[in-house]
């Protein structure tokens, strides 16, 4: 299976801290890949990176065949992402921001406006289409960060925490919106903090602290290895061998 | 693999027409639609009805030039106003507010972003600049029947000028992490640090013709016809009744002061694409 995302050595350091350490990860197409690891593992600065949000220190990232690096732009338009907890212009509303963002994709006004009814429905935020988004509340605005992630049908999603500040409901809904699309064969990078929602999503997964990879494998591979299906006794297991 | 060819001029054009939406229903807005009217209205009650008679005493020809050009000494703390308001969070909000996170996702350059929103505060400055104008012209016409030559001139010149200043401010908000504080030190570069070197500078009878704010005497002087050259006046003096003092009066030189202005406005331009690109969101 080719690879829809390639890290080699990734590595970026804030004066004396290494947040990122000779990072190398291997993402399947197809896949919903989880990138699991404790607060400060190194999960959203590697997203960061690969969203052109900072700058590596050393180090190559590509979505299929498009250096993320050398070519930002390009990558870009492979990827859909939700990172940090999004923030949106509080006086527009979903309809223009998402209008706004897909005129920044290059997407055309057809498009852009089918897109965007297609997914505030898909996320829920349909009624909301036209209301400021300084009335929001943190569920709506990650609503609609997912909504701009698919706005413009990437083949690959990079999501950050995506279902933070939702209600169980709403993760529940989102979390069947990833399902489908892992369904339609999209890529989805995945990190969380939530094992249960990366059991129910993901098939594959990768374990990082201290800025590394300690362990990437499918699902089925990890549990045969581990000789378990409790993905949380793994992950603790991990975490505790790697700290000693 | 299918890739998409971005029309990067009308990606430019929508981030301008973003940055407007964004202004027009922003709170600064109506602050500045206040402020522009409140204040040539304040200046046509209280030089006809309050301090008229003051005003003859100091102006030996109360015409229109010399009304006019009351009205157009504000245009120089409009500006600045103006600039703090649209300018001086234009390159740290997405970086303090967070929307960089959902913005600079987006395959659109950096350089890209800050031409636009520079154009976009260029765009509302300069209305308000012409709004000015335009009350100013209103009020003259009122009092005189008439409005003096060069409006068209001096309007040019004070949106050169506040394009300038609009850079300096650029500039600021690309070394700083918070609009707080480059607005801080906005307001201490103009108000404080030029205006003093500025006073000073005078007094020593050396014209400060490098600096934004002694080169919009431009704006000013060109009422003036013939255009006024250095003079030297004597005023009655403040400190000993009776007696009199001698004052330089330097006047900035047109091609110069309009140079001056582009020059801060490159400069300006060329550290805040410097330091804007480097920013990081981490």
């Amino acid at each position: 299976m080719s690879n829809a995302i390639s890290i080699k050595g990734l590595t970026k350091t804030f004066g004396d801290i290494t947040a990122v350490d000779n990072l190398t990860l291997d993402v399947p197409k197809g896949s919903a890949f989880a990138f699991l690891g404790p607060n400060g593992a190194g999960k959203s600065t590697t997203l960061k990176i690969l969203t052109s949000l900072i700058k590596p220190t050393s180090g190559e990232a590509h979505f299929f065949n498009i250096n993320a690096l050398e070519e930002p732009h390009e990558a870009l338009l492979q990827i859909g992402a939700v990172v940090e907890s999004a923030e949106f212009y509080p006086s527009l509303t979903p309809s223009e921001t998402l209008d706004y963002f897909g005129r920044l994709r290059g997407m055309n006004s057809d498009k852009i406006s089918r897109n965007s009814n297609k997914f505030l429905k898909l996320v829920g935020l349909d009624n909301w289409s036209d209301k400021k988004i300084g009335t929001f509340s943190r569920g709506m605005k990650q609503r609609l960060a997912i909504a701009q992630a698919l706005l413009h049908e990437p083949p690959i999603l990079l999501l950050d925490e995506p279902t933070f500040g939702l209600d169980p409901r709403g993760m529940a809904e989102i979390r069947n919106v990833f399902k489908d699309l892992t369904k339609e064969g999209k890529t989805i990078f995945f990190s969380s903090h939530l094992i249960g929602e990366i059991e129910e999503i993901c098939d594959t997964l990768a374990i990082i602290d201290k800025g590394q990879v300690l362990f990437s494998d499918t699902m089925k591979n990890i549990m045969k290895k581990f000789k378990t299906d409790d993905l949380e006794e793994i992950y603790l297991k991990t975490i505790t061998e790697s700290v000693r | 693999m299918k890739r998409t060819k971005i029309n990067r001029g009308k990606q430019f054009q929508d981030v301008i027409k973003f940055e407007l939406i964004k202004f027009l229903r922003s709170r600064k807005i109506r602050a500045a639609l206040i402020l522009t009217a409140t204040v040539p209205l304040l200046i046509y009650l209280l030089t006809n009805f309050v301090l008229d008679s003051f005003i003859s005493q100091i102006y030996s020809d109360s015409g229109v030039v010399n009304d006019y050009q009351i009205f157009v000494n504000f245009v120089l703390t409009l500006s600045l106003v103006n600039v703090i308001m649209f300018g001086g969070d234009s390159l740290t909000n997405d970086f303090e507010n967070k929307t960089g996170y959902t913005l600079f996702i987006n395959p659109i350059s950096r350089t890209s972003f800050l031409f636009a929103k520079f154009v976009a505060a260029s765009i509302a400055i300069t209305s308000f600049n012409i709004m000015f104008y335009i009350l100013a012209s209103i009020f003259s016409y009122a009092k005189h029947s008439a409005i003096p030559e060069n409006v068209l001139l001096s309007l040019v010149f004070a949106s050169l000028f506040s394009i300038g200043l609009l850079s300096t401010s650029f500039a600021l908000s690309s070394l700083f992490k918070r609009s707080n504080m480059s607005n801080i030190a906005f307001i201490f570069l103009w108000f404080i640090v030029m205006g003093l070197i500025e006073y000073f500078l005078v007094l020593a009878e050396i014209k400060p013709w490098w600096s934004l704010t002694y080169a919009a005497g431009i704006i000013i002087y060109i009422f003036e016809v013939p255009y006024p050259k250095d003079s030297v006046i004597d005023i009655p003096s403040l400190l000993v009744p009776g007696q009199s003092q001698t004052i330089v009066n330097l006047i900035p030189e047109i091609n110069l002061s309009i140079g001056v202005f582009l020059m801060y406005t490159i400069i300006g331009l060329m550290i805040s694409v410097l330091f804007y690109k480097r920013k990081q969101l981490s």
